[in-house]
């Protein structure tokens, strides 16, 4: 009975250019609702859920290989094909556009020539109108036969529909997500030029590198699943401990109403202020990539976020701890003597398998942004303890220099809280942390603001003003610098088409009055390139300050990635 | 910072969210009524609808341009009028989302395409909500940006920083900058509400093969970057054809144009493209819309700041 309405078009295979039409000479303007996929072991349906009966007209093009189908003029319903997914099916891509009398044309570009065959179906068991076109699928013999019934409906048997219907809108996707995996990513050259000879032996005056930061991810059950790919690699010339590599991201993801769990590697970050980031806890600092602290080592996690009407709760399990990155002997901006990341101190017995903790909430009222969050667990910035090898006891200090600094990881419990203020032009911040261990609690915070003039001097160019000033409760020492320190800075957004954007900025110790400045100047070279300049100068650098080390490693750094 | 665009221009805005197309929705003033709490009273107690009144009232006092409708011209109120009948016709769209494409002419030669995602979220008591992803250029990839548009004062909007994975509440303040170095000004492209306009209806004219409305919008704010826009609305569906913008000095800056308007859900209708062409550069930015849909069942939930930096 259905078979008997169903107008059954020949296979197209081969009549390059010929076309047919379903029910010719009745060309009213149609509407069409849906559009959707099945895909089978041995062919991919197509089907058009339409408001009436009605004409159209199905074409095949070579070269490339396409079917083209047509509507009526006036037909609506252009944007049915969006968010399906073409994932394993011999359609490349879905387009559609009004073509000049007003008819609506749906392009299916194929990868290869694929036979087609079309037909309309009436209303039945709850179904409309449709038109059905069915594509051999590529390779099928390769495939399992998982379903040997025969259809007996033209949806029957389509067992994994990728088809977004807005009649079925509580299964509906974040728009942004499709169901089909990606690659992209960036490679890298880094050049370091350093203005001055290094102060230790065996460093180097220059330094060349290469990095590698592909990432995969996938999405699927309409997004609400993601699993994520992110390596990074880098090869350097001159210090083997900046050789490194790491997984950044590496989980999987769930989002179930206002819940999203989270089980894997990831970096996640907390805080508001430019010059330091304070209350930024949950990853360890990858620190031979930038002195900046702001590259991070992947962490691993259980990570549970829950989204309310009165903010947003996050909290994170912390199974396995990651060690920082410090340069070796061959590198510079380091230490003497260097770190020896081999050798660490840990104050708890469980070392790196050691459990922390984090709950963090967050919310915004008006113009105000808060995060108030809490830590417990191995601290990530490590005390560094010298350590007198060669004279087989750690009992004679002053004897001779220290051969080696290591790592002791404390157990803190961090209290936090971020803030900021968005007045219009004038962005108004603060991170304060407390933090409670075994050898001296302590508070810390940073705060400023950041005004932004637009448009200066009647060019598209904004030029934003920072200043910061930094606080901390503990001595001076190579894991606190930031005493009593202002950071006063400028931003320059060009707002053209490279992007160019140029943040400048110096750092005052106001008690010894030693000083870092950096420069950080990115711009777009084409489509796919971007180029970035980095120069830091430690001056005017107090004898008894811990940037003493930094003295002769001012540098400036050229970047040049390439995305893809 | 980037403004997002949540909304294609089929009224006399060309995004965004002007007020009243709330109207008829639940908490929205009707159309034409001049106080903007005064629900309908079918629904409300005399209690509360005197209290609207009263708050109106206070409004009315301490912005008299922005409700006393007495005090307009009859060009004004015409104009006034047009604006809101195209705001209309758009209510109830719940949420849409596009692919946009957006082609930089720079000179004869050389050509530059940027390419991004948005997703929009009708509000019925507010301006709209929305997010853009950016997929082109790939250095910018994933790099979203989420607002909430409000009907009065500055939106509320953060930017997420993949490389940083930061969630950045940003200024909204700029209004006449580019955006990403093309042709379209944040403005432009920002929500636009009904009364961040003043009206005067000009006259009418045929656009294409249409007969329009030409109404002049001046912006309310004063950091706007123009001193006056020319609109034109066809007469038939209340939608933008084209709208001049003069600079500040007063001459003729931008026209854009709009083209290959569709209808959606037999109500919404949406341009295809829309060309701005600045006539003091020669420069023209070409911005494309594809894969509208509709009511695709979005939430609020999907417009949060965490929602934000799963964005990808």
């Amino acid at each position: 009975m259905k078979k008997a309405f169903a107008i059954v078009v020949p296979l197209l295979l081969a009549l390059l250019g010929n076309s047919v039409s379903g029910q010719p000479g009745a060309a009213t303007a149609q509407q069409i609702k849906t559009l959707r996929l099945g895909i089978t072991p041995d062919h991919t349906r197509v089907v058009f859920d339409l408001a009436q009966p009605g004409s159209y007209k199905l074409s095949t093009l070579s070269s490339p290989e396409r079917l083209v189908i047509d509507f009526p003029p006036g037909t609506t319903g252009a944007r049915a094909h969006n968010a399906v997914s073409v994932q394993g099916t011999p359609i490349a891509r879905i387009r559609s556009g009004v073509q000049p009398d007003n008819s609506l044309r749906f392009v299916f570009d194929l990868r290869s020539a694929t036979p087609a065959r079309s037909f309309t179906l009436k209303p039945d068991q709850g179904r409309g109108n449709r038109l059905v076109i069915d594509l051999s699928n590529p390779a099928t013999a390769d495939q399992p036969t998982v379903e040997a019934s025969t259809p007996t409906t033209a949806t029957a048997q389509m067992r994994r529909p990728a088809s977004i219907t807005p009649q079925d809108a509580t299964a509906l996707p974040s728009p942004v997500a499709t169901a089909s995996g990606e690659w992209s990513g960036s490679l890298g050259v880094q050049s370091r030029v350093f203005f001055q000879d290094p102060a230790y032996r065996p460093q180097n005056r220059n330094d060349i590198s290469v990095a590698f930061e592909p990432q995969y991810y996938i999405d699927w059950a309409n997004g609400r699943q993601r699993f994520a790919f992110r390596p990074f690699m880098r090869y350097d010339a001159v210090d083997d401990e900046r050789t490194h590599a790491d997984i950044r991201e590496l989980y999987w993801r769930l989002e179930s109403g206002p819940w999203v769990i989270k089980a894997g590697i990831d970096v996640v970050f907390w805080g508001v202020t430019e010059s330091q980031h304070l209350v930024d806890i949950i990853n360890q600092t990858d620190l031979v990539e930038n002195i900046d602290t702001e590259d991070k080592l992947g962490q691993p996690m259980f990570n549970l976020d829950y989204f309310s009407d009165w903010g947003t709760w996050q909290l994170y399990v912390l199974p396995y701890f990651r060690e920082r990155t410090f340069p070796g002997e061959d590198g510079r901006l380091r230490t003497n003597p260097a770190v020896d990341t081999g050798d660490p101190l840990w104050e708890s017995g469980d070392e790196q398998e050691h459990i922390d903790f984090a709950l963090r909430w967050s919310h915004y009222i008006g113009d105000w942004d808060i995060g108030l969050a809490h830590f417990t667990g191995t601290s990530r910035a490590p005390l560094l303890v010298p350590s007198y090898t060669g004279f087989g006891t750690t009992l004679t200090p002053g004897a001779s220099p220290p051969s080696s600094l290591r790592p002791l990881y404390q157990q803190i419990d961090q209290t936090s809280l971020d803030v900021q203020a968005t007045k219009g032009a004038w962005l108004w911040k603060l991170e304060a942390i407390y933090n409670r261990n075994t050898l001296e609690d302590f508070f810390a915070s940073v705060g400023g603001l950041e005004f932004t003039q637009y448009g200066i001097g009647g060019s598209a160019a904004d030029l934003g003003w920072l200043v910061e000033y930094h606080y901390d409760e503990r001595d001076i020492n190579l894991q606190s610098t930031f005493q009593n320190d202002l950071f006063t800075g400028l931003r320059l957004t060009g707002n053209d088409i490279a992007g160019s954007r140029l943040l400048a900025g110096v750092i005052v110790d106001l008690d010894n009055g030693s000083s870092f400045g950096n420069i950080e100047a990115v711009r777009r070279l084409g489509e796919a390139w971007t180029l970035t300049v980095e120069a830091r100068t430690f001056f005017n650098i107090d004898d008894e300050d811990p940037t003493l080390f930094f003295e002769q490693d001012d540098y400036i750094e050229f970047q040049l990635d390439r995305f893809f | 910072m980037p403004t997002p665009i949540t909304r294609n221009c089929n009224r006399h805005s060309l995004r965004g969210a002007p007020h009243l197309r709330h109207g008829p929705g639940p908490g929205s003033p009707a159309p034409d009524t001049l106080l903007p709490l005064a629900r309908s009273p079918g629904a409300q107690t005399r209690l509360s609808v005197l209290f609207g009144v009263l708050i109106a009232l206070a409004f009315a006092l301490a912005a008299p341009g922005a409700f006393a409708e007495e005090a307009l011209s009859a060009e004004q109120l015409r104009g006034l009028d047009i604006a809101r009948e195209a705001d209309q016709r758009d209510v109830g769209f719940s949420d849409t989302t596009a692919d946009l494409t957006m082609v930089l002419t720079l000179s004869p030669t050389e050509q530059v395409a940027r390419s991004m995602r948005q997703m929009v979220l009708e509000v019925a008591d507010d301006g709209d909500k929305s997010i853009m992803v950016f997929d082109r250029p790939r250095d910018l990839k994933g790099t979203a940006i989420l607002t909430f548009t409000h009907r009065v004062g500055n939106d509320d909007q953060w930017l997420y920083l993949p490389a940083l994975k930061r969630v950045k509440r940003i200024s909204s303040a700029d209004k006449s900058g580019p955006f990403m170095g093309s042709e379209f000004a944040f403005e432009d492209l920002a929500s636009q509400e009904v009364e961040k306009y003043r009206y005067t209806y000009l006259r009418e004219e045929e656009c294409g093969a249409m007969p329009c409305y030409v109404v002049e919008r001046i912006p309310v704010d004063p950091k706007s970057g123009y001193s006056r826009q020319v609109t034109w609305i066809d007469q038939q569906e209340y939608r933008l054809q084209r709208v001049d913008y003069y600079d500040r000095k007063g001459d003729l800056l931008k026209t854009m144009t709009l083209d290959g308007y569709r209808q959606y859900l037999q109500r919404h209708w949406r341009a295809d493209e829309m060309l701005m062409v600045n006539h003091q550069s020669g420069k023209s930015t070409l911005l494309r819309f594809d894969n509208y849909q509709f009511q695709v069942g979005l939430q609020d939930s999907d417009f949060t700041r965490g929602a934000l930096s799963r964005m990808r």
